[in-house]
């Protein structure tokens, strides 16, 4: 399978799978025929799973889940949005 | 002054017990109104709106809310919806709503949105009847904009949406896909009425600040955008000299 549809289906078998479910996640296949996974998730559980559900790729595609954690930092100040008026 | 808190898709799943409680707690000391951008469940099931209504239960200021792409996956966004107004949240789906602070009003109006494109690059109602259909959601929505921005007239408003006005907000997505995350078909009506703030979601990978053309901001709540759990928004007015 050319490497363009390749991408396309992982992508799709990434967002439908009921584990992962997610867009977010960008898949490349350089030309030695890994599949390198990057982006980020929500759930360690989530990131695990990526890997069960590639696993289901031909046999010989090697796969490198390099996604990461999302971080949460705390809210944060407010910003003011001022609106303008005439006296 | 109106403190709006405002977070896009949650994207909350039927594991998420518990998830959200810590920071929305603190909420009802940081706001007066809690605004959330649609994608507020993840594959749309009704269970997962259960969940989330659990999660928001601990709120005592107002929740006015819009449905995103994922709320309607499955189909039962109609079922989301009442699980949602069931527990108290005002959703939002071409209508207004006004919220009362201290003797100062917002008013919201709230769509989903949806595609089209932006700009010069925006697609236009011609050839196949299955493009016009793609469309008309997006005119449909940009039309109750209109109606709800003329309709309303409290101190403040702000538009609500899932899907992006503005291109500015959603760059960092690939240009590809921008046609299919909101739309400049929907700020028109916002710089034809005016507006003090539009809030979206949906982009994951955008860009938090933008303005429209006519220079009204756009903020991507979206949670994945902002890293935090919600963004805070002050509303205020500010009296100018007026120039003779």
């Amino acid at each position: 399978m050319h490497r363009v549809y390749l991408i396309t289906h992982i992508k799709q078998m990434l967002m439908t799978d009921p584990r992962v479910g997610t867009s977010d996640l960008e898949v490349n296949v350089p030309e030695d025929g890994r599949v390198v996974v990057t982006g980020e998730v929500s759930t360690e559980a989530q990131r695990g799973a990526i890997n069960e559900v590639l696993a289901n790729l031909p046999q010989g595609v090697h796969v490198l889940n390099r996604t990461h954690l999302r971080t949460m930092g705390p809210p944060g100040r407010a910003e003011a949005i001022v609106t303008e008026e005439l006296p | 002054m109106i403190r709006l808190a405002a977070a896009g898709d949650l994207h909350c799943r039927v594991d998420a017990v518990g998830l959200f409680h810590p920071w929305l707690a603190r909420l009802n000391t940081e706001a007066d109104l809690f605004l959330l951008a649609g994608d507020l469940t993840h594959w749309g099931e009704i269970s997962e709106a259960e969940v989330l209504a659990q999660e928001l239960a601990v709120l005592r200021i107002p929740v006015v809310a819009v449905l995103g792409n994922h709320d309607h996956h499955n189909a039962h966004q109609d079922r989301v919806r009442q699980v949602l107004e069931d527990a108290g949240v005002v959703v939002l789906e071409g209508e207004t709503t006004v919220v009362e602070v201290d003797g100062e009003s917002v008013g919201i109006v709230g769509a989903k949105g949806f595609g089209g494109g932006f700009g010069a690059n925006c697609l236009s109602p011609f050839g196949e009847t299955e493009i016009k259909q793609f469309l008309q959601p997006t005119y449909t929505c940009a039309a109750a904009i209109d109606r709800g921005l003329q309709e309303l007239s409290t101190d403040y408003k702000v538009v609500l949406l899932h899907y992006a006005p503005a291109m500015e907000t959603i760059k960092g997505e690939p240009v590809s896909i921008y046609p299919f995350l909101g739309s400049s078909l929907l700020a028109e009506p916002i710089d034809a009425n005016g507006a003090d703030l539009v809030l979206h979601g949906h982009a994951h990978r955008g860009t938090e600040r933008g303005v429209t053309a006519g220079g009204i901001p756009v903020r991507n709540v979206a949670v994945p955008v902002l890293h935090k759990p919600y963004a805070l928004y002050e509303l205020q007015k500010a009296v100018v000299a007026a120039h003779i």
